[in-house]
């Protein structure tokens, strides 16, 4: 049985087929359009320092990749997909030469000492702390707002695992938060 | 359903992701059981936390090295296929090909001792490449710079012979450092000897010995210049790292993957005293 494409929108599509060719505006309207969303997910899942290095790396392993994407899935659903094996071999490769699992350092800077800044400095903290694979998983559902069928398709698991993944994650951040004097 | 049923539903059933009869059995239990909806609620805390975590936007100069790199690459691949076409076109026209060439000798040999604007865009557009690269896998770096500029592995003889000197990145490093690897290399800015080395406490730097000042080699970052052991340095960050370059005699050294202004010093204290007078 044939795949069915899944339909681009116009204008995406029209960028695309201008990366093809490799234009050079092409491919910058195309960093316009998603680098926000693809750095903020690196930020979120390898920390500060790095984020922009990844980030680039993720857009030229686009660029040298565009013709193998097919129309398969959603565009977003195959740059997301980029995006998290990229975090992941970053983090791996960390772990290998022994430096720490992510920068203990918040991601929110602290212009204002109230209770929402605080608030986000503990989710961050305690997102550092949990494993990668449940930090995608979170990030992706509660962050970047995907169903569980995208977030399958984006890690290549089954819908079931998601859910699963998602009740452990869930779980663990509540410890972690918790530990870290969250009264929530 | 039990609690324990629920439990491992509990995230599909907040995120409406369970099939209707589930989500209503779910629901059923949950009206009843403080405990699950205790845990219920943490969720939705959690999901408040998150959509409060404030927007990122990635700086500018992701996009301005992104572009350096993409331009390396098709410069890269123009060369290429420019290759690859010269034996078709031989063919065809060996004879007036042959005499371009030999009239055209002298201006090659001028623009190899002059660069042109192109090969010192593409030079620094590579040597961002590199420097990006060197941070994240050094032996990848390393490799790239190596094919590119046609690195040669030599020893201390086969240095001298072809540089013309006796390099002094060759005369031996502190004891904190292990050579992995020396190669000459025919940049387009000079040929010149590199050296890199593992540190014992853990990372990797490169130490290039060459004729030139570097001026083009780090683009357009921003530089300082210090003094450090003794000597003049320009000292250019490199994502939390330092490059260092200093005059050093005739020549110059330049050293990539430094930790801090002491190792800046130590390194620039020791090249200075092996130096030949």
């Amino acid at each position: 049985m044939p795949i069915s494409k899944v339909a681009v929108p116009a204008d995406v599509a029209e960028i695309l087929a201008g990366c093809r060719k490799g234009e050079r505006a092409a491919q910058h309207r195309l960093y316009e359009l998603f680098g926000q969303q693809v750095f903020r997910l690196t930020v979120r899942m390898i920390g500060t320092q790095d984020a922009p290095d990844v980030t680039q790396q993720v857009f030229l392993q686009l660029f040298r990749k565009i013709h193998q994407f097919a129309g398969n899935s959603k565009f977003e659903t195959w740059l997301y997909r980029l995006t998290v094996n990229e975090a992941l071999q970053y983090l791996r490769k960390r772990r290998r030469q022994n430096f720490l699992p992510l920068p203990p350092e918040p991601m929110t800077q602290r212009d204002q000492s109230n209770e929402r800044n605080e608030q986000q400095e503990l989710l961050e903290l305690a997102l550092a702390r949990l494993e990668s694979e449940l930090r995608t998983v979170f990030l992706l559902r509660e962050v970047e707002g995907h169903s569980y069928r995208e977030i399958a398709s984006t890690l290549e698991i089954p819908e079931g695992t998601v859910g699963s993944r998602l009740n452990r994650a869930r779980s663990d951040l509540q410890q972690h938060l918790r530990d870290l004097g969250w009264e929530g | 359903m039990n609690c324990s049923e629920v439990r491992d539903l509990l995230s599909a059933y907040y995120d409406g992701e369970l099939d209707d009869d589930e989500q209503a059995q779910a629901g059923e239990h949950l009206e009843g059981c403080s405990e699950c909806r205790a845990k219920l609620g943490g969720y939705e805390k959690l999901s408040a936390m998150a959509h409060a975590l404030p927007a990122l936007t990635p700086p500018d100069r992701v996009w301005s090295h992104l572009e350096r790199q993409l331009d390396a690459e098709a410069a890269e691949q123009t060369a290429v296929a420019q290759q690859e076409k010269i034996p078709h076109i031989s063919r065809t026209f060996g004879l007036a090909i042959a005499l371009l060439v030999t009239a055209g000798i002298a201006w090659i040999a001028y623009q190899a001792t002059f660069p042109t604007h192109a090969d010192d865009a593409e030079f620094v557009a590579q040597f961002d490449r590199y420097l990006d690269e060197f941070r994240r896998d050094p032996r990848a770096a390393q490799q790239m710079l190596v094919t590119r500029y046609r690195g040669q592995a030599v020893n201390a003889e086969e240095a001298s012979r072809q540089l013309g000197y006796r390099p002094t990145v060759m005369r031996g490093l502190p004891e904190e450092y292990t050579v992995e690897s020396t190669v000459v290399m025919k940049m387009p800015c000079c040929t010149c000897v590199q050296c890199v080395c593992k540190r014992k406490s853990g990372g990797t730097i490169a130490i290039f010995e060459h004729d030139d000042p570097e001026p083009k080699w780090f683009g357009d970052r921003p530089r300082i210049t210090a003094n450090c052991g003794g000597t003049d340095c320009q000292l250019v960050e490199l994502n939390n790292e330092i490059a260092a370059s200093w005059k050093h005699g005739r020549r110059h050294i330049t050293v990539i993957g430094l930790q801090d202004l002491n190792e800046v010093s130590t390194l620039v204290g020791w090249f200075e005293k092996k130096r030949p007078s």
